[in-house]
C-alpha cells in the first residue's frame, strides 16, 4: 500500500515536472495588476504595441508592416494604416488599368518649414480617428463592382533611421511612395487589386474574413497578408503614432500626425473613461466602489481616442512633453474585467522619448 | 488723447501754486540738501545748475525698502519693470529700458550682468548703507559718460559715524500677498552692521544683509508638489540674497581717502511646473523635476581720494574694479529625497571693468569760474553666451575700451546767472569715437524762483545681443552687428523752480520741468535682405528707428510743522517711428500720465511717524510687431492698463531713537496682474494677456537696533 501511493506520488510529479516543461503555467483567472512597458522602441517610434491587461502581455509590431486592413465584422469595410501617416483619395474611375496622376495634396497635414501653417490635411482623406467602421476613407465595398472606384494611395512616411535629440521624437521619414488600389467583394470577404499608379496592369488577391480578428492585413509594399493585431479578445491598449484630427479654429479641421498614442480596442468591445484627480479622487484610492458603469456605455467610451494624447502635455517651445499623472483610466475589456490604469512615464531614465511606463490594477 | 486732456487738468489743478504762493518773507533757502551728482564740488541743491532729484535716508525707511527696486515704485518718471520668470527688476525712464540710464554707487557706474552702469538689475542693489539716493534726468553724458542718455541715479553710501562705535542691527518680516510662515513663505530679511572711529583718522565699518524670498505660490504648490497637473513651483521665483560690505577711510588735513568692497551672491531658483516619473525596474517610481537656477555673484572694490594739489587745485580720483557673473545651472531634482543629481553650470554673462575716473577743479582764484578737467577710462572684459546657429549658444568674448576726457566749466556771471558748459570726448576700442556736449543755465528769480535750462548730447554703446548674436535656423535668420554706431541722444529740458517759506512756519516748494529727448538712430532689428540660396529673409540689428520723447512734469512739497506732503505729475509723449525694414510704426505721440503723492505726519509726543504713499501709473501704449489680414507685417498698438501702488507704514521709535519699529503695508489696492491689450486693426477683437506685476498686498514688519557709544 505504502508503495503504491509511493508510485502515485512520483507519477503526479512527473506530470507536473512535464506540464511546467511544455506550456506556461495555467495562470487562473485574469491578471491583477502590473506595471508593464511597451516596447515602443524609442524617440522614432518604430513599433505599434498591442497590451492584453488581463493577460499581461504586449505585443510589438514593426508599424510599417501593413498598409490595409479589411474589416471582419458585417460591413465591408477596408481601412488605411494610421501609424505611418498614409492617406488616400477616391477617383472617378472604376479601371484600374488607367493610369492615375500622383496628387501630393494627398496627404496628412503637417506645419510648413517657412512660414509655419498647415499644409494639406484634408480629413476626407484619412480614417475617422474615432475608430468609428463607418468613417473610413475608402467608401464601403459595395456588392455591385461598378461601384467600387480606384482609389489613389499615398503610402506614408517610413521610420526615420535618424536618432533625435534626447527628450524629442523624429517619427516620420521618407516618403514610402504611392500606389493604386480597387477592392471589391468575393464571396464572404474581399478582393483587392493593386498596381502602381501609372501601371496599366494590376495584381489581384483575395482576402477572406476572419472573425477572431477586428480585421485581416495586407501589405502592398511586401505583396503578402500579414499578421498585425492579436486576436480581438486578446489586446485592450495599443501603444503607436497615429493620424488624428485637429481644429484650426475658424480654418477648419485638418489631419494631423500625432506621437505617443494610446488607443483602446473599441472594435473588439474594450470600453473606458478618464477619471481627474481634482474630481476627489487619486489612483491609489480608487476601488470598484468607485467605477461609474455608466461610463462605459456611454457613447463616449466607444471612440478609442479615450485614452490618445490626454495621458500626456506635449510640452512647448522652452518644455519637455511630460506624463499627466494627475489623472487615470478605468478601463473595461471585453471579459468584463475592470481595470484602473495610470501612465507613470514617456521616457526611460536617459531622457529617451518612446519608453511609456504604466500601471494597472484589477478592481473586483 | 484722454490722457492728455486729464494731464493738463491736473497740471492746471497744481500749478497755480506755484504762480501764486507769495505772501511770504521771500528767498530765504528752504531745502539746503547738499548734492554731489553732477556738480564740480558738493554744493546745495539751489546752486546747482541740474535739476538733481534727492531720495533721502528717511524716505528709504519710511518705505522699508530693501533694495532700489522697493524704493523707486513710487517716483514719477521712473517705471520699475519686475520679471516673474528671471527675477530681475529693470527700470524704464521716459520710456526707455535700463540700457540708457545710468546707475552709479558713489559716482562710479556699477557692473551688471551685461554691462557697467546699464541694464541694472535693481533688486541687487542693497540701500542698507545708503546715505541718499541723487537722479538727474536727461544726458549726462559729459560728466558720466556712455549710456547716461535719459538719466543718472547716483547712490550715495553712508562714510562716517559721529560715534565712536557703531552697531546696527536689523530684521524685516514681510508677507508675499497674504502668504507668511517663518521659512517657507514670505520675504525674510536680516543685516547687521558695526563701524568704528578707530582714531582722528581712520574710520572702518563691516556690514551683511540676507534677503531670503520664499517665493510667491498663488495657486501653485511650490517644490515639493509630486503631481503633474502644471501646479508645481512658484508665481514669483524664490530669492536668496547676500551681500557683505567693509569699508575704511582715511582723512588728515585736506586729504580723504576710502575703499569700499562689496560682495554681493544671488540666488534665484526655477522649479519646473512638469513634474515626471523616473521608473526602475521592477517596481520603483521617482518623481522628479528638471530645475533651474541661476547664480549671480558680484565682486566691487573701489578706492577714492580727494585732495588738493599744490594748495589750490582739488582732484577726486576714484579707482575701481568690478566683476558680476550670472551663471545658469540646471539639475534633476528628485522632489521625494531632495536629491539632485545631473547638475550642470554654465556662465551665461560675465563683466569685468577696471574702470577710472577722476576730476581736477579749482585751477584759479575766481569766484565767477571754476573749470573742471576730468578723465575716464574704462577697460570692460565681457562675456556673453549668445544665440548662435540652429540655436546653439555661442561663446563671445570681448573687450571694449575707452578713454574719455572731459572738460565743463561753472560760469557764474552774475550772482543770479550761471551758466555750465561742458564736452567730452570718448577715445572707443569698438566704435567710432564718440563725443557728449551739454550746456546749462541757471537763473535765479525773485519770489524764491529758479530757473533752468539745458541740453546735452549722450550716447548708449549697443549691447552683446546687438552686436554679436546669430539666431540662423530653418527659415529664421536673425544676426547681430559687429558694426553697428552707438545711438545718440539729444535732450533738453526747461524748468521753474519755486521755494516759499511761510511767515507761519509753512515751507512749498514748487517745480515745472518741460523736456524733450530725441534719437535718431535707435538700434532695431530689420529686414536687411534676403539669403542668396533660398527666400529666407535676413533681419539684422541696424541702426534705423527713431524715439522722440517729450514731458511736462510738475511736483509740489509742503512742510507745516510735523505734516509733510509731496505731490507730482506727469505727462510723457512717446513718438517712435520703429522700422524692421519691411514695416514702419506710425510716429504720432503716444502719452502716459503718472501722478504721485507722499503724505506724513510726525506725531512728535508718541516719536511716532506715518506715512502714506501713492503713485498712479496710467495707460501705456506701444507700437508692437504684427501683421495684417494678407500676412504683411505691420504696426500695430498694444495698450497696458493704468495701476496704482499705494503703500503706508508707521514708525516709532522708542529709548531714545535707539529701537526703531517700521510696521506697514505695501501694495494696498491689491495689485496683481494687469492687462495688455493688443488691439488688431481692422478686426473687431483684440487680444489680451495678463502681466504679472505684484503679488497683491502685502505686510511688513521692521525691527531695528542702533547701539553707539
Amino acid at each position: 500500500m505504502k508503495k503504491s501511493l509511493i508510485f502515485v506520488f512520483s507519477l503526479l510529479s512527473l506530470a507536473a515536472c512535464s506540464d511546467d516543461d511544455n506550456t506556461a503555467p495555467t495562470i487562473s483567472g485574469p491578471s491583477t495588476g502590473a506595471i508593464l512597458t511597451p516596447a515602443v522602441g524609442g524617440a522614432t517610434q518604430p513599433n505599434q504595441v498591442y497590451v492584453d491587461l488581463s493577460g499581461e502581455t504586449s505585443t510589438p509590431v514593426l508599424r510599417t508592416g501593413w498598409e490595409l486592413g479589411f474589416y471582419s465584422g458585417t460591413e465591408y469595410r477596408v481601412v488605411i494604416n494610421s501609424a505611418i501617416r498614409m492617406a488616400v483619395k477616391q477617383t472617378a474611375s472604376t479601371d484600374i488599368t488607367q493610369p492615375v496622376a500622383i496628387d501630393n495634396s494627398v496627404a496628412v497635414g503637417a506645419p510648413n518649414q517657412g512660414s509655419g501653417n498647415i499644409e494639406n490635411g484634408n480629413t476626407a482623406y484619412v480614417d475617422a480617428p474615432s475608430g468609428a467602421i463607418t468613417g473610413t476613407a475608402i467608401a464601403e465595398v459595395s456588392a455591385n463592382d461598378a461601384d467600387n472606384r480606384v482609389y489613389l494611395v499615398n503610402l506614408g512616411n517610413a521610420i526615420p533611421a535618424e536618432q533625435p535629440a534626447i527628450g524629442t521624437i523624429n517619427i516620420f521619414g521618407a516618403q514610402r511612395g504611392w500606389r493604386k488600389i480597387r477592392v471589391l467583394r468575393s464571396g464572404n470577404g474581399y478582393k483587392l487589386q493593386y498596381a502602381s499608379p501609372e501601371a496599366t496592369t494590376f495584381q489581384e488577391v483575395t482576402i477572406a474574413k476572419n472573425n477572431a480578428f477586428n480585421f485581416t492585413f495586407f501589405s502592398l509594399t511586401g505583396n503578402t497578408p500579414v499578421n498585425v493585431e492579436p486576436q480581438k479578445e486578446n489586446w485592450d491598449l495599443n501603444f503607436t503614432t497615429f493620424t488624428n484630427t485637429l481644429s484650426m479654429g475658424p480654418g477648419g479641421t485638418v489631419s494631423y500626425f500625432y506621437s505617443d498614442f494610446v488607443l483602446t480596442n473599441a472594435k473588439g468591445g474594450t470600453r473606458a473613461y478618464e477619471v481627474l484627480n481634482s474630481a476627489g479622487i487619486t489612483y491609489e484610492a480608487f476601488t470598484t466602489a468607485n467605477v461609474d458603469a455608466s461610463k462605459f456605455t456611454a457613447g463616449a467610451a466607444a471612440d478609442q481616442r479615450v485614452i490618445g494624447a490626454n495621458w500626456r502635455n506635449g510640452g512647448g517651445p522652452t518644455s519637455l512633453p511630460s506624463v499627466r499623472d494627475d489623472r487615470f483610466y478605468v478601463v473595461k475589456d471585453a471579459a468584463g474585467n475592470i481595470y484602473k490604469v495610470q501612465f507613470i512615464t514617456m521616457v526611460n531614465q536617459a531622457g529617451e522619448r518612446g519608453n511609456p511606463v504604466f500601471r494597472y490594477e484589477l478592481l473586483d | 488723447m484722454q490722457s492728455v486732456t486729464k494731464a493738463i487738468y491736473y497740471l492746471i489743478i497744481l500749478f497755480p501754486a506755484l504762480l501764486c504762493a507769495q505772501e511770504t518773507d521771500t528767498t530765504r533757502t528752504t531745502l539746503e540738501e547738499v548734492v554731489v551728482t553732477g556738480q564740480i564740488e558738493p554744493q546745495s541743491l539751489k546752486k546747482s545748475v541740474f535739476n538733481v532729484r534727492v531720495i533721502t535716508r528717511q524716505d528709504i525707511q519710511q518705505q522699508a525698502a530693501v533694495n532700489l527696486a522697493d524704493l523707486l515704485n513710487q517716483y514719477i518718471n521712473i517705471t520699475v519693470m519686475p520679471n516673474s520668470t528671471n527675477g530681475r527688476s529693470t527700470i524704464s525712464m521716459f520710456g526707455l529700458d535700463g540700457q540708457y540710464m545710468k546707475v552709479l554707487v558713489d559716482n562710479v557706474p556699477l557692473v551688471s550682468d551685461t554691462g557697467l552702469g546699464n541694464n541694472t538689475d535693481l533688486s541687487q542693489i542693497n540701500l542698507d548703507d545708503v546715505e541718499q539716493i541723487e537722479i538727474i534726468e536727461g544726458a549726462m553724458g559729459v560728466t558720466h559718460g556712455a549710456n547716461a542718455v535719459s538719466g543718472i541715479l547716483n547712490i550715495i553710501t553712508k562714510k562716517s559715524s559721529k560715534y565712536k562705535w557703531e552697531a546696527f542691527a536689523a530684521i524685516q518680516e514681510e508677507t508675499a500677498g497674504k502668504e507668511y510662515a517663518w521659512f517657507d513663505k514670505g520675504r525674510h530679511i536680516q543685516s547687521l552692521k558695526i563701524s568704528n572711529n578707530i582714531n582722528d583718522n581712520w574710520f572702518a565699518s563691516i556690514g551683511a544683509n540676507r534677503t531670503q524670498f520664499a517665493g510667491f505660490y498663488g495657486d501653485r504648490e511650490g517644490k515639493e508638489h509630486t503631481v503633474n497637473d502644471g501646479r508645481r513651483g512658484y508665481i514669483w521665483l524664490p530669492e536668496e540674497q547676500l551681500v557683505t560690505n567693509a569699508m575704511l577711510s582715511y582723512k588728515k588735513n585736506g586729504f580723504r581717502a576710502f575703499y569700499k568692497f562689496e560682495y554681493l551672491t544671488e540666488a534665484i531658483s526655477y522649479y519646473n511646473f512638469a513634474v515626471q516619473s523616473d521608473f526602475i525596474p521592477p517596481s520603483t517610481i521617482l518623481k522628479f523635476s528638471n530645475d533651474e537656477r541661476f547664480l549671480t555673484e558680484r565682486f566691487y572694490h573701489h578706492l577714492n581720494g580727494t585732495g588738493r594739489l599744490w594748495n589750490r587745485v582739488n582732484y577726486n580720483v576714484s579707482v575701481s574694479h568690478q566683476k558680476q557673473e550670472r551663471d545658469y545651472e540646471k539639475f534633476k531634482y528628485y522632489i521625494e529625497t531632495d536629491d539632485e543629481v545631473n547638475n550642470s553650470r554654465v556662465t551665461n554673462n560675465a563683466v569685468e571693468v577696471l574702470y577710472s575716473t577722476g576730476t581736477f577743479s579749482n585751477f584759479f582764484e575766481s569766484k565767477k569760474v571754476n573749470l573742471q578737467l576730468g578723465y575716464e577710462t574704462v577697460n570692460t572684459n565681457g562675456f556673453a553666451l549668445v544665440d548662435g546657429e540652429n540655436q546653439i549658444p555661442v561663446e563671445v568674448r570681448r573687450r571694449l575700451e575707452n578713454y574719455d576726457i572731459f572738460l565743463s566749466g561753472e560760469v557764474n556771471i552774475t550772482d543770479r546767472f550761471s551758466m555750465r558748459p561742458g564736452y567730452r570726448y570718448s577715445f572707443q576700442s569698438a566704435f567710432n569715437d564718440q563725443h557728449a556736449v551739454s550746456l546749462g543755465l541757471r537763473q535765479l528769480l525773485n519770489h524764491g524762483m529758479e530757473a533752468r535750462a539745458s541740453v546735452g548730447r549722450s550716447y548708449r554703446t549697443p549691447n552683446f545681443d546687438e552686436l554679436y548674436s546669430r539666431l540662423v535656423f530653418s527659415g529664421h535668420y536673425f544676426i547681430g552687428n559687429p558694426s553697428l554706431s552707438p545711438e545718440a541722444g539729444l535732450s533738453y529740458e526747461v524748468s521753474l523752480k519755486k521755494n516759499t517759506s511761510f511767515s507761519a512756519g509753512g515751507m512749498l516748494s514748487n517745480s515745472l520741468i518741460v523736456s524733450f529727448l530725441d534719437i535718431d538712430d535707435k538700434i532695431d532689428m530689420a529686414l536687411v535682405g534676403f539669403e542668396p540660396s533660398g527666400n529666407t529673409p535676413i533681419y539684422q540689428y541696424i541702426n534705423i528707428s527713431k524715439y522722440r520723447m517729450w514731458n511736462i512734469s510738475t511736483t509740489h512739497q509742503y512742510a507745516f510743522n510735523n505734516f509733510n506732503a509731496r505731490l507730482g505729475a506727469s505727462l510723457i509723449g512717446i513718438s517712435q517711428e520703429i522700422n524692421n525694414g519691411s514695416a514702419v510704426s506710425d510716429d504720432k505721440f503716444l502719452y502716459s500720465l503718472q501722478l504721485n503723492t507722499v503724505l506724513s505726519y510726525n506725531l512728535p509726543k508718541w516719536n511716532t511717524l506715518f506715512s502714506v504713499y501713492y503713485k498712479f501709473n496710467g495707460r501705456q501704449q506701444r507700437f508692437y510687431e504684427s501683421t495684417n489680414g494678407n500676412g504683411d507685417p505691420v504696426y500695430k498698438i498694444s495698450t497696458l492698463d493704468a495701476y496704482s501702488w499705494l503703500d503706508a507704514s508707521i514708525r516709532k521709535t522708542f529709548f531714545k531713537d535707539r529701537f526703531d519699529v517700521t510696521l506697514g503695508a505695501r501694495n494696498l489696492l491689491d495689485i496683481v496682474n494687469i492687462q495688455q491689450t493688443q488691439n488688431t486693426a481692422g478686426s473687431a477683437h483684440a487680444a489680451s494677456t495678463d502681466i504679472l506685476l505684484g503679488y497683491g498686498r502685502s505686510y511688513f514688519l521692521r525691527l531695528s537696533y542702533n547701539f553707539n557709544f
